[in-house]
């Protein structure tokens, strides 16, 4: 099989885009520009027919291909929504009890309910974004994801646009049936402020999502103990359930490394004023989330491509039941 | 099933158990596993609680609650703590929680550690059909597979008691006497209630195995919904009396809810049960309401095992992997 399938399957789309009027482009190929292209030397011949519109548009399809599972696919099994949603509300309810018990101040429920409802995200970015390469390896789609002739950044970008949405429609049913149910209203906020830092957290938790979901690509069963190791001991540094202040200058410093801290913290600021006894002002939080933002989604596309280097490397890139 | 092939199998599990929880990494990794988990979920109520007590009293009064000497407590503290029906003297409303909730890791470990041995050999490793095969009794298989997380958890428990007793001041004291000494509490009077409530939360385990059988991965969530639910209604981190009135009673049909409530008896001083729920019974009337309770969810569990692998084994879908 002198010809290849890379070489087969492209000639085929070209063709395919040549009907539908695209422009014929010489130039760099696709393959070769994403790296995706199998080893070998390049086959002579025509170069690729794909230019930048073509790109984008392929990753563009990449992207909502794989946030389409999410969006669409993820709600379609009801079970799967009662249990993702009654899940964080039984954990809430119990800390409610517990600030209760203890005669906490009624602001106190509502720090609880927004905490439970940000429990929505972190679980997304630990189960569905870090681990997600691994659960790949194990059910055998990952070597589909890497023959695919799209970035590898247009599948982790679907999955957290995917994965930020189905979270949203979580979050919002603990905050509105956790509201309802400890008859709590949260005070008038500034909704453009409050929106500017819910997306920069998302931004930036999404962001760490793919840099995890890399460094997931190495490794093998301990993916699994790791996701559960950072599960709730990270609830407790971003104190998804008390002011974070309470850990101290220094503790609440480190945990603010976590782009969860800054944003329920400012977020609880934005509520609540100086009852949530903020860690710091709000537009510094929102000031490190963006750059946290940004940090992490470099710091993913590098480590992506470091990781994948590895994993070949080590020969296990789809080595399963490690 | 004979109970040589019970233990026998029992035996094998825990080894297999044993192997698969641990040798996924470097033992100073699994260590820290083992401890970090179990002490982040205590550390979050004991937070909840300093920031109530700066609160009530001033921001002296949050050291005052982790740096009490001798288990006296601040006006803040104090104010929390008596907030919620007040405790005998020496024993805070933290002492309450932070006992609680590291007895109910045991509970965390051992249901859901049960249930998820049917996700984990059927999905995740596809060698459920050589165990059903192999093992002359699978309850045993499932028993033993739990008894892996069981030790993993005695290490978190006790690690985590023993912070509590050296840094956070909780008056916790074992009962060493062979015979009934204050409110009952004797060595075997702890091994006994120990062991029994230990038994009833893996009764309930082996019938969430069986609802897993006839689950695809998802079987995990409801697994861990299970057990937040037994948390809510246990009283393991507040007073029963705190729950609405329709919830109360679903607590007392908890066997977990005696169980934690006489354990605290028995490891904290006189005067550790909070709350008016439970106040009026005694250790042997915790006992037997736990009995009681226990043998019901026993049945319960067992039954719902047996239609389980039944219905399992009757579609076909034993060994099925369902990727989702």
């Amino acid at each position: 099989m002198s010809k290849t399938v890379w070489e087969a399957t492209t000639s085929r789309r070209a063709s395919s885009d040549q009907a539908q009027g695209e422009p014929f482009q010489a130039g760099s190929s696709l393959g070769a520009f994403l790296g995706s292209r199998p080893p070998g030397p390049q086959p002579p011949g025509r170069p690729l027919p794909l230019g930048w519109a073509h790109l984008i548009r392929l990753n563009l399809r990449a992207a909502w291909g794989r946030a389409y599972v999410r969006v669409i696919g993820a709600n379609r099994e009801l079970s799967w929504v009662f249990f993702e949603i009654l899940l964080p509300i039984l954990g809430t309810a119990a800390y409610v009890f517990i600030y209760r018990a203890m005669h906490a101040p009624p602001a106190y429920t509502g720090f609880v309910i927004l905490g439970g409802a940000m429990t929505a995200y972190w679980t997304d970015v630990l189960w569905s974004m870090a681990s997600q390469l691994y659960w790949e390896k194990e059910s055998s789609n990952l070597e589909a994801f890497f023959i695919a002739p799209c970035s590898r950044m247009a599948i982790l970008a679907g999955m957290a646009v995917g994965g930020a949405f189905r979270s949203t429609l979580r979050a919002a049913a603990i905050l509105f049936l956790g509201s309802a149910i400890f008859g709590v209203r949260l005070p008038p906020a500034n909704p453009l402020l409050l929106a500017g830092v819910f997306l920069l957290t998302l931004g930036a938790l999404y962001g760490l999502g793919m840099t995890l979901a890399s460094v997931y690509l190495v490794w093998g069963r301990e993916a699994w103990h790791i996701s559960t190791l950072l599960q709730e001991p990270v609830y407790l540094a971003a104190g998804l359930y008390f002011p974070v202040r309470a850990l101290g200058g220094i503790g609440a410093g480190l945990a603010s490394l976590i782009p969860l801290t800054l944003g329920l913290d400012a977020m609880r600021q934005l509520f609540y004023g100086a009852q949530a006894w903020g860690f710091l002002t709000v537009p510094a939080e929102m000031g490190l989330l963006a750059g946290q933002a940004i940090l992490m989604l470099v710091l993913a596309k590098v480590s992506l491509d470091h990781m994948e280097r590895l994993a070949k490397q080590e020969g296990r890139l789809t080595l399963k039941w490690q | 099933m004979t109970l040589a092939s019970f233990w026998r199998s029992a035996r094998a599990g825990a080894w297999l158990g044993w192997r698969s929880e641990s040798n996924w990494t470097d033992p100073f990794l699994f260590a820290l596993y083992s401890l970090v988990q179990p002490l982040a979920r205590l550390l979050i109520p004991l937070f909840m609680y300093l920031v109530i007590a700066r609160l009530a009293g001033g921001s002296g009064a949050g050291a005052g609650v982790a740096g009490s000497a001798g288990g006296t407590t601040t006006a803040g503290a104090a104010a929390a703590a008596g907030a919620s029906a007040a405790g005998g003297a020496g024993v805070r409303f933290f002492d309450f929680l932070y006992t609680g909730n590291a007895l109910f890791l045991y509970v965390g470990a051992v249901l859901s550690g049960m249930s998820w041995v049917i996700i984990e050999d059927r999905e995740f490793y596809q060698m459920i059909r050589y165990i059903w095969i192999a093992a002359p009794s699978f309850p045993g298989y499932l028993v033993g597979r739990s008894a892996a997380k069981l030790a993993i958890a005695t290490v978190s428990v006790s690690m985590a008691l023993l912070v509590g007793w050296l840094w956070l001041d909780v008056p916790l004291t074992i009962p060493c006497s062979w015979f009934p000494g204050a409110q009952g509490a004797s060595l075997p009077a702890l091994l006994f209630f120990f062991v029994l409530g230990l038994a009833a939360s893996a009764t309930m385990g082996l019938g969430m195995a069986g609802a897993n059988l006839l689950s695809a991965r998802e079987g995990g969530d409801r697994s861990e919904a299970l057990n937040a639910t037994l948390y809510l209604f246990c009283g393991a981190a507040f007073p029963l009396d705190v729950l609405p009135g329709w919830a109360r009673p679903l607590g007392l049909l908890l066997p977990q809810t005696y169980w934690l409530e006489g354990m605290r008896r028995l490891l904290l001083p006189p005067g550790a049960s909070f709350g008016k729920t439970l106040s009026g019974l005694d250790l042997q009337a915790l006992l037997e309401r736990m009995a009681v309770t226990g043998a019901i969810w026993a049945v319960i569990g067992v039954g719902l095992l047996w239609l389980g692998l039944r219905a399992a084994r009757g579609r076909g879908s034993l060994d099925q992997v369902t990727e989702h």
